[in-house]
This record gives structure tokens, C-alpha cells and sequence, in this order.
């Protein structure tokens, strides 16, 4: 502790350069998928597979986390509200909020094994887009739970007085006030779940996707392609199908996706912290 | 009067309906963990009863050879090399944002770390494949730049955020009045970040490291693109410039391949279920520590 | 006179939290600051030891001579200021560590150690009469002490590094009235060696241990004066109004 002065200077510059670093980090990773923009061509996004596009790829992304978030989104909203506002001291609550911290340290390809079992196998529906709804949803779980719970928790306990005051049932306080106020966190939650599993592979590897040619998913018993396991199919076991710059524009509009939807999520996060922290 | 009671009668029943609904809910997502450990045990457990499972460092189930030392080395080496470069550039990155940083900044350099956390873990490989493995493979001049070291590179800009994150969320909360009591007796600031920050925030830095870890280990799609799935380990487990073959890995290029009931496919849930004890062990840990960060933040 | 301010303002970002103040803090003496909450009492003392600084859009212009020097020109080393100028806060802040490291944590960051370090930081637990309560459990968390003795425990830190200047800002106000007479003995104890500033909202107190008194109202020192002097006889209508409770 003698020398005051210069630890706290190399300090300082060490802790600066790691923070240089890590920035500079994404900024190459954003520098290196930009080259992709070069074939980021209408003809290359509407176009089939078979004939060097990736068509299948994006709908059956868009498919597959629309049906998904469809399932996650008024499961973990229920059962949020419920160890928020009918239960909170509840048995079941503080069994939930465990669970949950368990669900979300899940290996992803642990996630893609129990699907295997139960969807596709002891429920029979083969590998298949319910299939994939049904395990990703059982992934966004426990961020969907907890982007509701945290909004809940902001609503200050004085609106719901009024409205029980005012002689609203429970569920009433709830649905025409307490919701009503929790929707930006419903639609965070809803945003950043979509966020985690647009670009996820390992889950539905096995679960939902087959790397077939038959086209587009017309029925949720079939399989789907995505714009993540296109990559990976191309990566591991087609290497010279696409040029490269193609491979790394499929890679940027994924990477795109993520990034806006996660933008999104922390956009309206941000929007009502800050409304709420005014309120209380 | 009798309206209201009416009303009321009716509001409950409505009432009883919505909460048992949301109950179900929340004993449903208790379930999935449940299952999955059901699943996970109840299909892992033949490939343990039949005594295929061996620790010998030899993975061909081709030839049946289920030798658990090469996924589990592989797994623990490259989670320790990331963890090696993440843990000192997340604290200091985390030190730097939060005690150096004048606020608006730090809201503004947080944005791309927390992007950089939700890249997928696909497009991580896909870097790491185009980028790392040929500069490995020049730079130590070997033939296939697939490694230990590649699979380590990219699992460390994964967790990087991680660490960051959680250690600056830590870091922040230490209280006002501690650094207040630090500087009036005279301290500089990065005295005070030294002797009173940082030891205040030990606890819940330890907890982010853990996590970090819990994600390395668990992290599949990255480093089955980079790092090679030999199916031995030709060098001791320290060589980070051989090809491995991480636990995650193995399940993924296996469900490819096995046959549905046989002994291949109990063998990867088994596999399954050692990365989901290693989850739950990490997890438990984080909790306790975290439990011990909040008695000294005072919380 | 040990410390003297000369035309003191503080702003916190737009707020002009303190004006013009010109005080005056004699060694050896106790100088109580009065006045309703929120009237810059805290915000006074903070700028004596430059603490104000850590407030995010904190201005402060004006002087502050300590033994005739201003603590606020540029080459000054602003934690010499803050040794010579010690803080006791409002309510006991023990840094989260052994009872002996709280004592001694200002004198190890000075890279005083071993005998010099014990002795030190024995004598301060002397002076604030904690010593023969702690001698045994030295190592014992610091938070295993009732609240009076935290508070006395941040004395004992504060003066172990022999500073010049006490500033004490409510210490008493999260105790009981027993421990609060014993810190109350213990003030007057301290004053043969230190000069000491004490915020006070309890009037009787100031009474009871003060030389002087200093009384702050919207930022501004309205009047300064002996205790008795103030309490007795003060000259500004506004001071009468606040002594004799029309307002809090």
C-alpha cells in the first residue's frame, strides 16, 4: 500500500485495454459479417435452397419462433401471475422460482434430448415444427416467467388497493389493471425470449429439423429449416455449396435478427424502468 | 345487496377458475425441469447399467467404445482455457465500466457487451471457423487449426458478457456508504476499489465466474464447429493445440447417428445427464455465494 | 481559527445548495451547525473534507483555508486533506471487515504497519472507551457490535489516523438517549485535542456540548456566534423564530 500513485494507474490501464478489447471484439465481429452484405441480394433471401437462396430458412425461423413464442407467452404470463399476485409466499411459488433457476442453466442440447423424448418420441409426433414449438417453448420458459415477474413486481401495491377498494374481484385487479400496466414487460418478455431462441440450434437439431428438399413446412408435422441450422448444416457438412460470401450473408442476417430483436427487448425494458421509476 | 352478494358469488367462481389456471401453469414449468431429469435419467440409465460406460480415453461408438475421459477432459480444458481469458478481461472490463466510466458512458459501452451476449452460438462458430482455426493453423503451423485452443478462444468472447454483466451488477451495489467511509479517512479511489470494493464484491463475482463456467461447459453448437471431435485424446489434457472432443459435442454428432434403444443412444443420455448434474452442481454453488455476496452488500 | 471558509457556494447541478457562507472553526472548540433539514447542514460539513466532490454536477466555489490554505486549490492532495479533516457519518458505516482492520484500515493505506499500527489503533480504542469491550474479539466482524459501538468504533477510526479537524454529522441521531450521552461525554473528551463541527437538529445538544454555533437556513449562514450567545440573545429574527420552535 505504500506507492499510492501507481498501482492505481496500472490499474487503470489494464482494466481500460480488456474494456478496448472487449468492444473491439464485437466491433470485428460486426466488421467481418458486414462482408456478407455484398450478396445480402433480393434474389439471394426469396429464393429456395435448391437454387442457392434462403427462403426455407427464414420462413421456417419465422415459423418456428412465432409458434413457439404463441405457446410460451400465455403459459410463463400465468404463471407469473401467479407467484406474483396470487401466491407470493406460496409453496408452489418458491418451488417456481427454483425450478426456474434450474431451466435456464439447462444445456440447450440436454433441452433437444428431452424434446426428442417426449415430442417426438412418447407423444409420437415424429421430428416436426410442434415439435420444436413445444421444446423451445419449454426453453423460453423461465425468461418469459421472469421478465413478467419483474414488471409485476414494479406495479406499486397502492393501484391495487384502489381497485380492490373500489370492489374489483382479484382477477378483475389483474386483468383491467395490473396486466394493462404489465404488458411492456409481457412484450419484453416475449422479445427477449425470441431474442434467445432465434438462434438456437442445438434444441431443435434433433427435435425439429431435417435437412430435407421437400420445401416449405405446410402442416406443423413437418419439419422446418432454419436460418441457424442452414449454417450449421453448410458449415459441417457442405462447405462449398454456397459461396462464401453468401455463407457469410445467411450468417449477418441471422446475427441481424438476434441483434434487433435483443435491441428491442432492451429498448422497451428501459422504457418502463423508467416509467415505473418515476411512478414510485 | 343481493345483487352485489350474486355478483360476488359469481366473481369468485371466475376468480377460483383463473387461479387454478395459472397454478397449473406454474406447476407445468415446475414439471418441465422435472421431466427433463425423468427423461434424462430413465434413458441414461441403461447405458449405466450395461457397464458400457468406461473411463478410458477412447469415444468410438462405432466400435463401442464409450471411454468417458476424452468428453469430460475435453469439456473441462476448454472450459478452463475460456474461463482463463474471460474471467480477468470480464472483472477488469467491469471494474473499468463501473468505477471509472462517468454514467452516461457506461450506459452507452454496456449496449454492445450485452450484444455481444446474445450472439448466437452459430454464428460464434461460424466465426471462429473461418476466422480462429485457419490463424491457428498458420500460426502454430498444424494442419487442422480445429483445438482445444479454437473451441477456448470462442467460448471466452461468449462468456466475456456474462462476466461482465453479473460482476458489474455486483460491483455497483456495493454501497455508497462503504466507499463514503474509505475516501473520508483519506483512501484514493483505487485504494478504496482495492481494500473495500472489491473484497465486498468478492462473493458475487465468484458466482459469475461459476455461471460462466455452467455456460462453458454447457455450450454445444460453438465447439462442435471448432474444436475438432477426434476420437482420442492424442496429447495430455493441458495441450490446448489438439482436437477435442467436449461432452456437448458428442451428443450432437451421436443423435445424428444412433439408432433409437440402442446402447449408442442410452450412452448420450447418460452423457445428457452429467451435463445436467454439472448445471445443477453450478447452480447451487452460484446460489450459495450469492446468498453470501447479499449478507455483505447488506441487502 | 483552524478552518475558515470565504465565501462558500455549492451547487448540486442546478440547485444552489449553499451561499456565500462564511464560517469560521476554532481548534480545541466545538462548533455546532443548527438549522432545519435540508438546509445544507450536511452539504457544509461534506465540503470541509471535500466529500461534496463525489456528488455527480457538484460545484463548489469560494475557498476553504485550513490552517490559512485553501484545501480546494488545484495542487493540493485532497486525501492528505481528508486525514487531517476526519468524518463520523450520520448513521456508523464500519467497513465490512474485523473490528482491528476498521481502526486500522486508515493507517495501512498510509503503509503504516506492524508495532506503529497496534499502538495506534490500541490508543484510538482508548480514547473512545471501546477498548476494554473489544480487546478479546479484535477479529470478530465489526458488525457484531451493538450500534453505539459502531459508532464509536468509526470514532476510534477517524482518530487513529491523528487527524486535526472532527466532522461529525448527526452522530447521534441513530442512538439511544444512554449511548447517546456516553458520545456526547465522549465529544467533549475529544475536543481537548481536536477541533471538532457537529451538525445537530436536537437543540439541547447543541446547548449541551458546543463553544460555538453555527445557524444555517436555505443554504445560508444566518448567524454565528457562543452557544450561549445564540441561545440566549440572538440577534436575527430568524434564529429566534428557530430556537423557540416555529419551525422545524
Amino acid at each position: 500500500m505504500r506507492n499510492r500513485g501507481i498501482p492505481g494507474r496500472a490499474i487503470l490501464a489494464m482494466s481500460a485495454l480488456s474494456t478496448l478489447a472487449v468492444l473491439a471484439t464485437f466491433g470485428y465481429v460486426c466488421y467481418l459479417l458486414s462482408t456478407g452484405a455484398s450478396a445480402l441480394k433480393p434474389k439471394f433471401l426469396l429464393s429456395s435452397i435448391l437454387e442457392g437462396g434462403i427462403l426455407e430458412p427464414i420462413v421456417g425461423t419465422l415459423y418456428l419462433f412465432a409458434g413457439a413464442t404463441a405457446i410460451v407467452a400465455p403459459v410463463g404470463t400465468l404463471a407469473a401471475v401467479y407467484a406474483i399476485e396470487y401466491s407470493p409466499r406460496g409453496k408452489l411459488s418458491r418451488l417456481l422460482d427454483g425450478a426456474l433457476n434450474n431451466l435456464a442453466g439447462v444445456p440447450s442440447v440436454v433441452f433437444g434430448l428431452f424434446g426428442f423424448t417426449l415430442f417426438c418420441k412418447i407423444l409420437g409426433l415424429g421430428v416436426c415444427l410442434l415439435s420444436g414449438w413445444l421444446t423451445l417453448a419449454c426453453m423460453m420458459l423461465p425468461f418469459m416467467v421472469r421478465s413478467v415477474e419483474e414488471v409485476l413486481k414494479m406495479v406499486p401495491e397502492s393501484v391495487r388497493e384502489a381497485s380492490l377498494a373500489l370492489g374489483a374481484t382479484k382477477w378483475q385487479t389483474i386483468r383491467h389493471v395490473v396486466l394493462p400496466a404489465a404488458a411492456p414487460g409481457v412484450m419484453t418478455g416475449i422479445v427477449l425470449s425470441m431474442a434467445r431462441v432465434a438462434g438456437e440450434t442445438a434444441a431443435i437439431l434433433f427435435t425439429a429439423c431435417f435437412y430435407t428438399m421437400k420445401g416449405l413446412p405446410t402442416s406443423p408435422l413437418d419439419p422446418v429449416l432454419t436460418l441457424s441450422y442452414y449454417l450449421y448444416v453448410l458449415v459441417m457438412y457442405k462447405p462449398g455449396y454456397l459461396d462464401p460470401s453468401e455463407v457469410f450473408a445467411l450468417a449477418l442476417v441471422l446475427f441481424a435478427l438476434t441483434i434487433a430483436l435483443t435491441s428491442a427487448a432492451f429498448a422497451i425494458r428501459a422504457y418502463y424502468r423508467r416509467r415505473w421509476a418515476r411512478w414510485t | 345487496m343481493l345483487e352485489a352478494v350474486g355478483m360476488a358469488e359469481g366473481s369468485s367462481k371466475s376468480l377460483d377458475g383463473i387461479e387454478l389456471v395459472a397454478a397449473l401453469c406454474a406447476a407445468g414449468s415446475i414439471a418441465v425441469l422435472g421431466l427433463i431429469i425423468a427423461f434424462v435419467v430413465a434413458e441414461g440409465a441403461p447405458a449405466l447399467a450395461s457397464g458400457i460406460l468406461t473411463l478410458e480415453n477412447r469415444w468410438e461408438p462405432e466400435y463401442d467404445r464409450y471411454g468417458l475421459y476424452t468428453l469430460l477432459a475435453s469439456s473441462i480444458a476448454v472450459a478452463v482455457g475460456a474461463l482463463a481469458i474471460s474471467v480477468p478481461a470480464g472483472i477488469s472490463s467491469a471494474v473499468f465500466v463501473v468505477e471509472v466510466l462517468p454514467p452516461k458512458l457506461r450506459d452507452f459501452v454496456k449496449v454492445p457487451i450485452e450484444l455481444l451476449g446474445a450472439i448466437p452460438s452459430v454464428v460464434y462458430g461460424f466465426v471462429g471457423y473461418k476466422v480462429i482455426v485457419p490463424t491457428i493453423s498458420s500460426a502454430f503451423g498444424i494442419y487442422y487449426g480445429q483445438t482445444a485452443l479454437a473451441a477456448s478462444l470462442v467460448l471466452a468472447v461468449m462468456t466475456v458478457p456474462t462476466i461482465l454483466s453479473l460482476s458489474s451488477e455486483v460491483l455497483a451495489s456495493v454501497p455508497l456508504e462503504y466507499r463514503e467511509a474509505s475516501l473520508a479517512l483519506g483512501a484514493t479511489k483505487w485504494q478504496t476499489i482495492r481494500h473495500v470494493v472489491l473484497p465486498t464484491a468478492t462473493p458475487g463475482v465468484l458466482a459469475s465466474i461459476l455461471l460462466a463456467f455452467g455456460r462453458a461447459i454447457g455450450e454445444t453448437i460453438a465447439v462442435v464447429m471448432v474444436a475438432g471431435c477426434p476420437q482420442q485424446l492424442s496429447g495430455p489434457i493441458w495441450n490446448l493445440l489438439q482436437p477435442v472432443y467436449p461432452m456437448t459435442a458428442a451428443i450432437v454428432m451421436g443423435m445424428g447417428e444412433a439408432e433409437i434403444g440402442s446402447l449408442h443412444y442410452h450412452a448420450l443420455f447418460a452423457i445428457g445427464g452429467i451435463l445436467l448434474a454439472f448445471s445443477f452442481a453450478v447452480n447451487a454453488a452460484a446460489s450459495l455465494i450469492s446468498r453470501k455476496a447479499s449478507i455483505r452488500l447488506r441487502l | 481559527m483552524k478552518i475558515r471558509t470565504v465565501g462558500l457556494n455549492v451547487w448540486y447541478g442546478e440547485s444552489h445548495v449553499l451561499q456565500d457562507v462564511n464560517l469560521e472553526v476554532y481548534d480545541k472548540r466545538v462548533t455546532a451547525v443548527i438549522g432545519p433539514s435540508g438546509c445544507g447542514k450536511t452539504t457544509l460539513l461534506r465540503s470541509l473534507n471535500r466529500l461534496v466532490e463525489l456528488v455527480d454536477g457538484a460545484r463548489v466555489s469560494g475557498k476553504v483555508l485550513l490552517d490559512g490554505r485553501n484545501i480546494y486549490d488545484p495542487g493540493v492532495d485532497v486525501t492528505e486533506v481528508r486525514r487531517r479533516v476526519g468524518m463520523v457519518f450520520q448513521k456508523p458505516n464500519p467497513l465490512p471487515k474485523s473490528i482491528f482492520e476498521n481502526v486500522a484500515f486508515g493507517l495501512r493505506i498510509r503503509g503504516i504497519g506492524g508495532e506503529e499500527l497496534h499502538k495506534r489503533a490500541e490508543s484510538a480504542l482508548r480514547i473512545v472507551g471501546l477498548w476494554d469491550d473489544v480487546k478479546d474479539r479484535l477479529h470478530e466482524p465489526a458488525f457484531n457490535l451493538s450500534v453505539g459501538q459502531q459508532q464509536r468504533l468509526c470514532i476510534a477510526r477517524a482518530i487513529a489516523v491523528e487527524p486535526e479537524v472532527l466532522l461529525m454529522d448527526e452522530p447521534c441521531s441513530a442512538l439511544d438517549p444512554i449511548t447517546t450521552a456516553k458520545i456526547e461525554e465522549l465529544i467533549k473528551r475529544l475536543r481537548e485535542r481536536y477541533a471538532i463541527v457537529v451538525v445537530t437538529h436536537n437543540l439541547q445538544q447543541a446547548l449541551r456540548i458546543s463553544d460555538n454555533t453555527a445557524f444555517l437556513y436555505l443554504g445560508r449562514l444566518i448567524e454565528f456566534g457562543p452557544t450561549r450567545e445564540i441561545f440566549e440573545n440572538p440577534r436575527e429574527e430568524l434564529t429566534k423564530a428557530y430556537l423557540s420552535g416555529d419551525f422545524g
